[in-house]
Order: C-alpha cells, then structure tokens, then sequence
C-alpha cells in the first residue's frame, strides 16, 4: 500500500497564503512524524489526506488511484483523530464509539466486541462500566476516546493530528506502545510539535515549515547527516530558516 | 442503517433545547384547551346561566333542541323560542351571546331589531344541506390547535436545527471520513428528523384531540361548521364540511407541516455553520407570508396559501375553496409539503456532505 501526494498544495485567503506549497510524499506501512511549528501546515495536510478538504492543485493517490475517485473505498481504510476531537457531550464513551462504528459500517457484534476491546486498550473501561457522560471526562480522557474512535474498524491509514495533547506520561507510553503495534500493519501518520513524541515512536520524519517539506527521512539518518545528537537539533536547524547559524550541534 | 436512525434519535431528543420547546408547546395545549374550556359561557334564555363545564352542558342541551338538518321551519322555531325580552339599547343582536345556537341563528337570521331578517337557509347557506348541533367544543379546541402547532413549528425547527448545524462542531471529521457517514448517516439524520417532526406532532394532536374529546365528548362532530356562533361566521371557513372533516383536514395539514417545517429546519441547519443562525433564518423563513403584502383576493394567494405556516394556521388555508370531487383545496398543500421535506432535506444533504472542513 502505498500513499502519495503529488504537488499538492493547498491556499487560503483568495490565495494569500499557502498552507500546504508543493508538498511530494510517498508513505508506506510504518510510523511517520510530521513535525513543524504551529501553522506550519501540518493539519491542513492531514485533512487533504482525510479528503474534507479538495487540494488547490496537485493530487493524492492510493495505489495510483485519486482518493477522490475512490470515494467509501478510500474512507474505508480511513482513521482519523482530529487536532479538535470533537464528541457528543451526553454520550457515554462506549455509545460512542458505538455510532462511530455505525458510520464505519460495522455490525453490530464487531462494534461491540472492538468498542470493549478499545476501551480497555486507551484505559476507559472504567468509565464505561460506570456509564459516565464524555462531557464529564477530563481533557486527556477524551484525547484518548478520540484515539480509540480513529482505530475503530481497523483501518489501515491513521492519520492523528496532535494526538498526546492532553495525554500524562503514563497515557503517552501507552499510546506509543500502541503505535508500535500499529505500524506492522498500517500506515500512521502522526501529526505534532512536541518532538519527544515522535522522537520515541515514528522511525521516519517528515519536516514542515510554512508548508513545504523541508526534509523528511529516517530519524537516524537525518541525525546523522547533520551530526546531531537528538531530533530536537534535526528539527531547529531545518525548521527554524536556516537555524544553522544560532543553533550549535554537536 | 437502523441503528444509526436510533442514534441520530437519541442526538434530537437528548438536547435540553428539543425536551424543553417540546414540553412547552404540550403545557400550551393543556393550557388553551382548559383556559377555552373553564371560559365557555352560556344561557338558555330562560333561567339557566353558566361558565365552563355548566356552560357546555347548557349549550348542549340547547343544541339537542334544534339538532338535525337546518331548515325554515326549524329557524322560525328558533327565532320564537330566542325572542328577546327586553330593550337592546342600540347594540346590534349579532354582538348578542347568550348561548352557541342563539349567537349562530343570530349572526345569519336577525335584522337590527332582532327580529327575521327574510333570510332563507338557502338563501344564507345554498343548496347544500345543513346539520346543526352543537359545534362550539371542537370548534374552539380546533382554534387551540391552530395556536399549538405554529408553536409546535416553532419547536421542530429548535430540534432539528442541530442535525447537521451540531455536526460543523467538530464530529464532521468523523461522519465525513467515515466509510457510511456521507451517505447512511446522511440518510439516517434525514430518517430520524422526519420521524421526530411527525412523532412530534402525533404526540400534540394526541394530547389537544384527545383533551377535547375528553371535555366536549363526540357531540357535534357529525355536524356542519358553517351553522357556527359569530367568532366563528366571518373569516372563518365557508365550507360545508362536517367538524370530523374539519379535523381529518386539520391533522393531514399537520402531518404535512410537520414535513415542510422539518425540511427547512434541516436546509438552515445545513446551510447555516451557528445553530443560532440557522434558527434565526428557518423561523424568519417560515413566518415570512405573514409580511407578504397579498391580498386575500389575489391569484397570488393560492400560492402563498400553500407555505408551511398556512399548514398550520389552515383556516386561510381551508377557505381557499374546493377542488374537484369534494377535494377541498387545501389537499394541494400535502403535495407541497411532501416536496418542501424532499427538497430541503436533499439540499441539505448535499451541502453538508459536499462542505469543506477547514
Ligand atoms: N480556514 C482557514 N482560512 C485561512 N487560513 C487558514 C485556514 N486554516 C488554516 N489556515 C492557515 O494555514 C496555515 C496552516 O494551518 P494549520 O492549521 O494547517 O497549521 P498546523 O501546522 O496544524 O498548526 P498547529 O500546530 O498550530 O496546529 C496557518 O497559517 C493558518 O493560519
Ligand atoms: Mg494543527
């Protein structure tokens, strides 16, 4: 499987700013981190990729084919976790990921055996149990809902834009050894500012800055071909216009 | 598909917004139908006198008197029996109530004095033949609920405005990139506002019909309208029809409002990204014809007449006339109310699934 985008960019304001400016990838299976500052254009390519929103030009394609020909067949293979998890505040979080499985198309014995099997996975099972409404979850427990909704029905592209905002260090441990799990099968693309994040978990980084791709790479050859000791340096000295100056390595 | 149907259900009836006009619009009705009730008067001109439950009894016993069809005889019957006894100090006898029957021979049999004013039943009433008794129950719970729906309106609009306008609030994402959201929960949002706006409006009919039925019984309604006290002689439909049909005309209207109101409910609701917003324009849409200026007379207002608010305000409506086959005009208006739900719930369809989420 692969998924690629092709001079894609993607403008705002009659044109007056580019969010996504050229953008060539091509993702396979594994754990990809897209880094960059914030408007850097990180969830604007993201939604591209989700096809909410239509590219100015350029195009994305799955195996060679237009993801906008491709219609349910894409969405099929679709998780998606939005910068803005946004849920049903009266809802439980097992009825909802119950009608996030309806959605997916899910019968109704696989939803509820992947939404048990989900809850204990992101360490909601208790709040289930207990019938306890989203809107009186805390901030990172509804982070986490939203991680297990993107996982329903077992896709095979998961696009997380910020998904460990909110989450402790307990919760981003989890979520990484989740990842790990994931990156067998399916392609993540894992959307952040907080390079530790995907220090830790994405093998292959992809470096944006005012929406271009300024590098991407494997984490340990991007290091190496600079000489730097952590992502950290990798990303100020490619991230910040030309941060080679101010920035020492080494 | 069932069950997102029963989801997108649990989403409508879940808001406080949707319990609470839904509530309102209910005490509304229990509270028009008691206040018409406990305000009824009547006397029999005679020695009896009375308000609320004593005042419909006396009605109904005045009506049994004269009950069955309308001829000369009985109006000459009627206008010894109801003669008055003392001075009218100028006021025109039409503006006299003693009870339902006398204010219905009044208003169409008596000059200034009171007396015959030459008319004939056919001469008042045409050919038709008219069965009279007493109307006045269902006449004013059929009012009531006039008054019920366009609030009941107002409610279905609150309710279903979140259908989609809720969504831009973030679960979009998901319903977008979801394998069956931009089709099957397009579809079942569709589904379910439809059968929200009718269960809705099952539930107010059952509630005003059911409230008449208990206070006035099934008296009356075999008989004709148009033998009906003054409130109820000018503006009022001029159509021979029975109450039941008056009825059977007046639940087919809500039904149909119910749709027509539910497709512009869920067209702002796509349309507008605010639910406030989308509230304002459906609200402002729907009471739109009481602002047009078109005159009763005009050909416009057979159009302007088929519009959702004259669903539920039906007298205009019903006064309109009749088509072929004793098909009063009004039906056209079920049609209508048929393609408003069809149009606006496909349009919004179209405009939330084809939304770019920024
Ligand atoms: N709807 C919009 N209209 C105009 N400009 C927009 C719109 N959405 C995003 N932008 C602009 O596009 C650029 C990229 O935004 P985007 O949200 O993709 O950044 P991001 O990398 O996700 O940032 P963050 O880390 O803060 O989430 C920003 O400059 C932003 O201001
Ligand atoms: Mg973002």
């Amino acid at each position: 499987m692969e998924l690629q985008t092709i001079d894609l960019y993607k403008e705002y304001a009659g044109g007056r700013k580019m969010a996504v400016n050229g953008v060539n990838l091509r993702l396979h299976k594994g754990v990809y981190g897209l880094l960059g500052a914030n408007g850097a254009g990180k969830s604007t390519l993201m939604r591209l990729l989700t096809n909410l929103l239509r590219p100015s030009r350029g195009q994305i394609l799955l195996d060679g084919q237009n993801i906008k020909g491709l219609g349910a067949d894409y969405r099929r293979l679709l998780g998606y976790l939005p910068q803005n998890f946004a849920y049903y505040p009266d809802f439980t979080a097992r009825e909802f990921l119950l009608y996030v499985a309806a959605l997916k198309g899910l019968n109704a014995a696989a939803a509820q055996k992947q939404a048990g099997q989900l809850l204990a996975a992101v360490g909601l099972s208790e709040q289930a149990r207990r019938r306890q409404r989203i809107k009186s979850f805390s901030g990172g427990m509804k982070q986490r809902l939203g991680i297990a909704q993107a996982l329903l029905g077992n896709p095979q592209i998961l696009l997380f834009d910020e998904p460990t905002a909110g989450l402790d260090p307990t919760e981003r441990v989890r979520f990484r050894q989740l990842l790990k799990v994931l990156a067998a099968d399916c392609i993540v693309l894992l959307s952040t500012h907080i390079i530790s994040d995907v220090a830790l978990s994405a093998p292959e980084i992809i470096l944006l800055e005012n929406g271009r791709v300024v590098r991407s790479g494997r984490q340990a050859e991007l290091m190496t071909e600079i000489g730097a000791a952590n992502l950290e340096q990798v990303y100020l000295y490619y991230c910040q216009g030309g941060a080679s100056d101010n920035v020492k390595i080494g | 598909m069932l069950k997102l149907v029963e989801f997108e259900l649990k989403k409508i009836f879940a808001r406080r917004s949707a319990q609470l006009a839904l509530a309102a619009v209910l005490l509304l009705s229990v509270l028009l139908g008691v206040s018409g009730y406990l305000n009824m008067y009547a006397f029999d001109g005679k020695s009896q006198e009375g308000r609320g439950g004593e005042a419909v009894r006396i009605d109904k016993e005045v009506a049994a008197h004269y009950a069955g069809w309308l001829t000369d005889e009985k109006v000459q019957q009627m206008l010894a029996d109801m003669q008055l006894q003392g001075d009218l100090h100028g006021l025109n006898p039409v503006y006299l109530y003693h009870n339902a029957i006398q204010s219905a021979l009044f208003v169409r049999f008596v000059d200034l004095d009171a007396g015959w004013n030459g008319q004939t039943v056919a001469g008042v009433f045409g050919a038709e033949p008219i069965k009279i008794g007493y109307i006045l129950g269902w006449l004013t719970s059929s009012q009531n609920l006039v008054k019920a729906l366009v609030a009941l309106a107002l409610a279905i609009i609150i309710m279903l405005v979140p259908v989609f306008a809720g969504e831009y609030e973030g679960v979009n994402n998901l319903i977008l990139t979801s394998r069956r959201g931009p089709q099957a929960g397009c579809l079942a949002k569709i589904i379910a506002a439809l059968l929200a706006a009718v269960g809705v409006t099952l539930l107010t009919l059952a509630v005003n019909l059911g409230l008449a039925l208990a206070l006035y019984g099934t008296e009356g309604l075999d008989c004709s309208i148009l033998f009906a006290p003054a409130e109820f002689s000018e503006n009022y439909i001029p159509c021979n029809i029975s109450c039941a049909q008056l009825l059977a005309y007046q639940i087919l209207l809500a039904l149909g409002s119910a749709g027509s109101v539910g497709g512009l409910g869920l067209l702002f609701s796509a349309l507008c990204r605010s639910q406030l917003a989308a509230f304002g324009a459906a609200v402002a849409v729907y009471l739109l014809p009481v602002v047009l200026p078109v005159a009763e007379s005009s050909a416009l207002f057979r159009l302007v007449v088929l519009l959702p608010l004259y669903q539920a305000q039906f007298v205009a409506l019903m006064s309109v006339g009749q088509l072929s086959g004793g098909l009063l005009y009004a039906a056209l208006a079920m049609p209508v109310a048929l393609a408003s739900f069809v149009a606006g719930a496909m349009l919004a369809w179209r405009i939330f699934v084809n939304q770019q989420v920024c």
